[in-house]
């Protein structure tokens, strides 16, 4: 299934470049200059996004220091029910650090029962389910 | 892509069995009807057809007939591109991005910075 991957390696150990990843104060420098983010699991977080006409917005599904960042991510206005993905891992080389960007679950945004687990997460019901959803659109777009 | 065309396709997918039978055209390759029917044993064969006629007429799936069976793929191509105006997208974002990160990382400033940084000297 359709997905976006990037890789970069960096010289720096993956403390520094965690570093980028860690606050919004250092994301706003890379991501986005406007975005705003709870930097916890399960906080929101919201931008202008690539065309600086759509905003972008979604929750922290996971996050790991020095390892992982992961977020929900959905296009506002632009017919998505349910949002795509969008993992950054770290991983130490000999080198410094290899970021790995992987940005999919493209074939789940226009799911139209995805709305009531958005709507449950919402209330707070149940944060596990939004990540058991995600897993199955992950590993049914892994083919 | 034009609204429609997503909304059409939003809907295609919206339905579980069909998202299955995509799933599993994916992992296994070209299926039989029978092959996919299987899968489904609460499903009626006039059932798999209709999902196969709908993900058929999306273009998400082609089929061939080798004697009496018709034998389904998938068309990924049909896929990618009716998802491709936001891959594209998010390819060009991500690459710029990565380099926005790795250059923080190993400099401390991005190269938009360094450049109004040293517009700024320029003028003093």
């Amino acid at each position: 299934m359709p997905q976006v991957i990037r890789s970069i390696e960096i010289n720096a150990p993956t403390s520094a470049v965690w570093h980028w990843l860690a606050t919004q104060k250092t994301l706003r420098r890379w991501i986005s200059s406007n975005i705003e983010i709870d930097m916890r699991v399960g906080g929101s977080y919201r931008f202008l996004g690539p065309d600086d006409k759509t905003w972008v917005s979604g929750h922290v599904l996971e996050l790991e220091p020095e390892k992982s960042l992961i977020l929900s991510w959905l296009e506002e206005g632009s017919g998505w029910v349910n949002p795509a993905r969008l993992v950054l891992a770290l991983d130490p080389i000999a080198t410094g650090t290899r970021v790995t960007l992987i940005h999919d679950g493209f074939e789940g945004i226009g799911l139209e029962d995805w709305s009531e687990t958005v709507a449950d997460y919402e209330r707070g019901a149940d944060i596990h389910k939004i990540l058991d959803r995600l897993a199955d659109l992950v590993s049914s777009g892994e083919a | 892509m034009k609204p429609s065309d997503s909304d059409a396709l939003f809907r295609i997918l919206a339905d579980p069995t069909r998202r299955l039978m995509l799933d599993l055209l994916a992992e296994r390759g070209p299926l039989t009807v029978g092959e996919l029917a299987a899968e489904f044993p609460d499903l009626v064969t006039s059932g798999i057809s209709k999902h196969l006629m709908s993900l058929r007429a999306a273009g998400l799936v082609c089929a061939t007939r080798r004697g009496r069976q018709q034998i389904y793929r998938l068309e990924s191509d049909a896929f990618v591109a009716a998802l491709s105006p936001w891959i594209a997208k998010y390819e060009r974002y991500w690459t710029t991005a990565l380099e926005r990160l790795r250059d923080l990382a190993e400099r401390g400033q991005t190269k938009e910075e360094r450049k109004t940084h040293q517009r700024r000297e320029a003028r003093k």
